[in-house]
């Protein structure tokens, strides 16, 4: 598995346990309160700071964590030897981001972005069946949160079958 | 017109000419991740102009000895000859 799979797989975890971690947040004791507006934004708000600040720690330690498990399979495989200029050389290849990647980051971010298109969607339909505008703003953070894990899911399909 | 071609390659058979060279080997002097030459290799991913003309240049041959556009049932067959 390359280094772009696993941080793709990485990634949406992350994703995934803040999305999870709000819906238990906020939902987990009893309905809570459609009506305070201004709470439900608080608590959004605090979530999109959490998911951007563990998105980045997890990045900077995924980054940190790879290459020295390459070092220490390269060592462990020549028992002990490590040619560092060959090691540098294939960190750096491992890491490279080249033509393949981007087409399928922006083919993936398409699929995110229908996902995201049709939460709005819901949200707008959910206000005309008469919904308080909560529920609109919940229909709204979930389509971004679950478009982002669906983005990942197509980079992995993408990576796997070929574009 | 309406025939469905196809972009093969020979880049196994002149890995192996080139005294068994490897995926990150070829990646490496490309510039490209070896995921991507495992890509091209399978016939999973058509590379750029400019990344063939790359990988021609690793093996020091023409671009059409290298890549083939052709028809399905003619690609299992292709060799270092189909682009001359």
């Amino acid at each position: 598995m390359s280094y772009q799979e696993k941080r793709t797989i990485v990634m949406s975890l992350t994703s995934l346990v803040v999305l999870i971690a709000y819906a238990i947040d906020a939902f987990g004791r009893g309905m809570a309160d459609l009506t305070d507006l201004k709470a439900w934004a608080g608590k959004m708000l605090l979530y999109l700071v959490i998911t951007v600040v563990a998105v980045i720690v997890v990045q900077i330690v995924f980054h940190i964590t790879v290459p020295v498990s390459m070092a220490v399979r390269t060592a462990v495989a020549n028992r002990g030897e490590v040619d560092e200029v060959e090691l540098e050389r294939k960190i750096k290849t491992e890491f490279i981001e080249d033509e393949m990647g981007k087409l399928i980051e922006l083919k993936a971010s398409r699929v995110g972005m229908i996902i995201a298109g049709v939460g709005f969607f819901s949200g707008l339909v959910s206000l005309l069946l008469e919904q308080p505008p909560a529920v609109m703003l919940n229909i709204l953070f979930f389509a971004f949160g679950s478009g982002s894990i669906f983005e990942a899911i197509a980079q992995m399909i993408f990576y796997r079958r070929g574009v | 017109m309406t025939d469905k071609f196809e972009i093969t390659n020979n880049i196994r058979t002149l890995r192996f000419f080139a005294d068994e060279m490897t995926q990150q080997q070829l990646a490496e002097q490309a510039g490209v991740s070896r995921q991507t030459i495992n890509a091209i290799e399978a016939g999973k991913y058509s590379p750029s102009l400019e990344l063939a003309f790359r990988i021609a240049q690793v093996f020091s041959k023409p671009i059409g000895e290298v890549f083939a556009y052709e028809r399905p049932q003619e690609a299992g067959g292709s060799d270092l000859e189909s682009g001359q």
